[in-house]
């Protein structure tokens, strides 16, 4: 809905590989990653963005077991046209051909978690989300807590202030698939879902902060100005070892050093 | 000579008009492509002229049409009437190319999005991502390898009108 008016979109083109939709009833082209209007009519325009999780379906389905899934089309399963299980590894592979190409420490095609608040805009490569398994840092003047499930794929974030006061988490357990987080002022533990479920701070819960998972080029084109954690390099390079030759069997090997023969010890009496 | 006149004026018309009808097309449809980049400025040209396109291309068609009958009328070998006929396919197919939405032949929209409960979702994988979307108690799941083809789902979720995009 736009200014009180329901619009109904189609895919339309594509811009610096972000993908392009236009509305039936003005004509107006919308860009899809920023939500607004980039031509016609609705220039300038921006569509209210809805919060949304990328979950795996097992993640998904154990918090919403009565959820519904969108259906396939028979066609288009007869075609074989759907995305296949390993698509991302085909996308990873892409050529990045966009008019500001983004530089900086990562990759282009680098999946990171993108997030902005007022006005400020800060990016996480995925990986290192997942790693962590807790990410502490802070957006503008806000406490971001961006925690990952133990799925390996999904992510979320969190205002990690509860009744009060700055938290910071760390994963709980040795088991790093836990996803049990522990906050270091009062050790209470959260779920995946941002509630404390144990602890003094029982049934809190922390306020969500969206993020946008995005590619690298995509994610810097429309946030020129974000910063983005670097990628961790050792501070210092190891020694390339030269490799021991393995002998030939035609090598003759050096003869084994004579076993010096163990001193017989004499006493005095002995000598006697 | 009189008839020579006549007959380039005429020509030369047709010629541009078919010319600005196919370049009106062809300048969005060639820029605006995957795998290129794109200049903003640029960018907004070719929206402008596809969403004329339609129009212009229907103008262009007709005059071209009409030009072409005046020019066959003048000419005398019907080689070169034919050819006045012939020149009118270009304008024809940037005509009916102008009103299609190419995009959508390789990703078809989904008209409407139908579901079923997660526990019968036998189709997605465990590890399958799902873009998951919950309003007004109602949640539902849109797994990214099939929004991944349609890109737009215009959808009513917990009587919410919104548009899913991947």
């Amino acid at each position: 809905m736009v200014d009180g008016r329901r619009l109904t979109f189609r895919l339309a083109g594509i811009n610096n590989q972000n993908f392009v939709m236009r509305d039936e009833q003005t004509g107006s082209w919308w860009q899809q990653v920023s939500g607004r209007a980039i031509e016609g009519p609705m220039k300038g325009k921006r569509l209210d963005p809805v919060s949304h999780d990328q979950l795996t379906f097992d993640t998904w389905r154990a918090e919403r077991p009565k959820g519904r899934v969108l259906m396939q089309e028979k066609a288009i399963v007869d075609r074989d046209e759907y995305e296949p299980s390993d698509w991302e590894d085909h996308v990873e592979k892409y050529p990045v051909r966009v008019a500001n190409p983004p530089g900086g420490p990562i990759t282009p095609r680098t999946l990171v978690v993108g997030i902005t608040l007022k006005g400020k805009s800060k990016a996480w490569p995925h990986a290192s989300v997942v790693a962590s398994g807790a990410t502490v840092d802070q957006v503008a003047d806000v406490p971001v807590l961006i925690v990952a499930a133990p799925d390996g794929r999904s992510v979320r974030a969190f205002d990690r202030r509860a009744r009060g006061q700055v938290l910071s988490f760390i994963r709980a357990g040795r088991d790093l698939k836990s996803s049990m987080l522990l906050d270091l002022e009062t050790m209470s533990e959260w779920d995946f879902t941002g509630k404390a479920v144990a602890g003094d701070l029982a049934g809190a819960q922390l306020p969500r902060v969206e993020i946008l998972l995005d590619y690298w080029f995509d994610w810097k084109n429309y946030h020129r100005d974000t910063e983005v954690l670097k990628p961790w390099t050792p501070a210092v390079k190891k020694k390339k070892l030269t490799p021991i030759p393995k002998p030939t069997d035609d090598a003759k090997l050096p003869p084994e050093p004579k076993k010096a023969e163990p001193k017989k010890s004499e006493s005095k009496a002995d000598r006697r | 000579m009189i008839r020579h006149r006549r007959i380039w004026p005429l020509g030369v018309a047709l010629l541009v008009t078919i010319a600005v009808g196919v370049a009106v097309i062809a300048f969005p449809t060639f820029y605006i492509m995957p795998f290129k980049p794109q200049k903003a400025w640029v960018m907004a040209l070719a929206l402008q002229a596809r969403a004329v396109a339609p129009l212009v291309t229907t103008i262009a068609a007709v005059l071209s049409a009409a030009l072409a009958i005046l020019l066959a009328m003048r000419l005398r070998r019907w080689w070169s009437r034919a050819a006045a006929i012939v020149v009118l396919a270009p304008i024809g197919l940037a005509t009916w190319f102008a009103h299609q939405n190419h995009f959508e032949w390789m990703f078809n929209p989904l008209a409407s999005p139908r579901y079923v409960a997660a526990d019968k979702a036998k189709f997605v994988k465990a590890d399958d991502v799902v873009m998951a979307v919950e309003i007004a108690g109602e949640a539902v799941a849109y797994p990214i390898r099939q929004i991944g083809y349609h890109h737009v789902i215009n959808d009513v979720i917990g009587r919410k009108p919104i548009v899913a995009t991947y």
